[in-house]
């Protein structure tokens, strides 16, 4: 692994932190879901300090060359969290639709019955 | 017994009227209790104002939510109000209200839980059959349904439908949102409800579009085997 992949490595997972930081300190970002990417730039930082990790793990796992790794292992972690924002997404779609029921019923309500706070 | 009639209402300012004059000029037996409440889902024609000056009761949903959403408002307001039996009827005037007592007839004698108003079954005035490429995307998703539940439905994209008050309260909590007829007749036969084909009436529509057009309708076939299939291997009881 060259010495500049290394250090662009660094570089790269400062800059994810950093993103994230602020994000969560400006209130853009909920630190849960942060998180994800914080794991993203520690991975990239321990493969750019100790390049060993990524020779050992491409002998175990068959690929040729470690940046190849590092290629693959960022498309599967990227995957990961768009299948997890789907997810998200989805149980947000739920609960948007049940809120806009329960709002439009009790709008129904009130219309019908606009006097039905101030009987006993 | 007490009986809703859920009316799901998009851009139907034209035909609600006739739809609700249908109802009201209708003659029930006593046993059945009508009420009818529309459902607006957030149309942007007239819909809500024509049913206000009517006194047509009508809930207008804030946002647009789709046919699965807005029957599933009227699913979960009957839940709340306690109603023995919801019953779908298209705001469309596609629906034929003298077919109402016998849709419900099997409910109210616990004969089972959820009964399909059917254009196709046995005893059925075939007064609209729909075109001939509808029908055969209709006899697909019946065999799916028949390979997933072992049951034989034949009209299984009818939107006249009956719900005991088991079965309501199942769909007031879970309603499936796209095209929701096929998929929730699949999920309610993994809860074990019991369904029953009903021959009734329809009409040709009178105005307004389908919910499903004939561009879109390969994708939503494909969506609907997806979904199907999805609640087929489904563990029974399970929510």
């Amino acid at each position: 692994m060259s010495l500049l992949l290394r250090v662009e490595l660094i570089l790269l997972a400062a800059l994810v932190a950093g993103i994230m930081v602020r994000s969560v300190n400006r209130n853009r970002l909920r630190v849960q879901y942060s998180l994800p990417w914080v794991f993203v730039a520690a991975g990239l930082l321990i493969v750019a300090l100790f390049p060993g990790v990524a020779f050992w793990l491409c002998r175990v796992t068959g690929v040729e060359t470690p940046s190849n790794l590092v290629y693959l292992c960022g498309i599967v972690i990227l995957l990961l969290i768009t299948f997890y924002q789907t997810v998200l997404i989805s149980e947000l779609s739920g609960r948007v639709t049940r809120l806009t029921q329960c709002i439009s019923l009790e709008l129904y309500e009130r219309q019908e019955h606009p006097h039905a706070d101030s009987e006993p | 017994m007490k009986i809703l009639l859920i009316l799901p209402a998009y851009n139907e300012e034209k035909s609600i009227l006739r739809t609700v004059e249908q109802i009201r000029n209708a003659a029930f037996p006593d046993w059945m209790k009508v009420d009818y409440l529309v459902i607006n889902d957030g149309s942007g024609d007239r819909t809500g104002e024509v049913c206000r000056e009517a006194g047509i009761p009508c809930v207008t949903l804030v946002q647009n939510l789709g046919i699965g959403g807005a029957v599933q408002t009227g699913y979960l307001y009957a839940a709340r109000k306690g109603y023995d039996t919801a019953v779908q009827f298209d705001g469309d005037g596609q629906h034929d209200i003298r077919s109402l007592e016998a849709l419900v007839t099997p409910i109210a004698q616990g004969q089972c839980d959820f009964t399909v108003g059917s254009r196709f079954v046995e005893g059925a005035e075939s007064g609209f059959q729909s075109t001939a490429l509808r029908r055969f995307g209709i006899r697909y998703l019946s065999g799916l349904i028949y390979f997933a539940t072992g049951q034989r439905i034949r009209d299984v994209t009818s939107g006249f439908r009956a719900a005991n008050r088991e079965a309501l309260a199942f769909l007031a909590r879970n309603y499936p949102v796209d095209y929701p007829e096929p998929e929730s007749l699949v999920r309610l036969h993994r809860r074990r409800f019991r369904v029953l084909e009903v021959p009734v009436n329809m009409f040709p529509r009178e105005a307004g579009a389908s919910s499903i057009h004939s561009l879109k309708s390969a994708y939503y076939m494909l969506k609907v085997t997806a979904a199907i299939v999805y609640a087929a291997i489904q563990k029974e009881g399970a929510p």
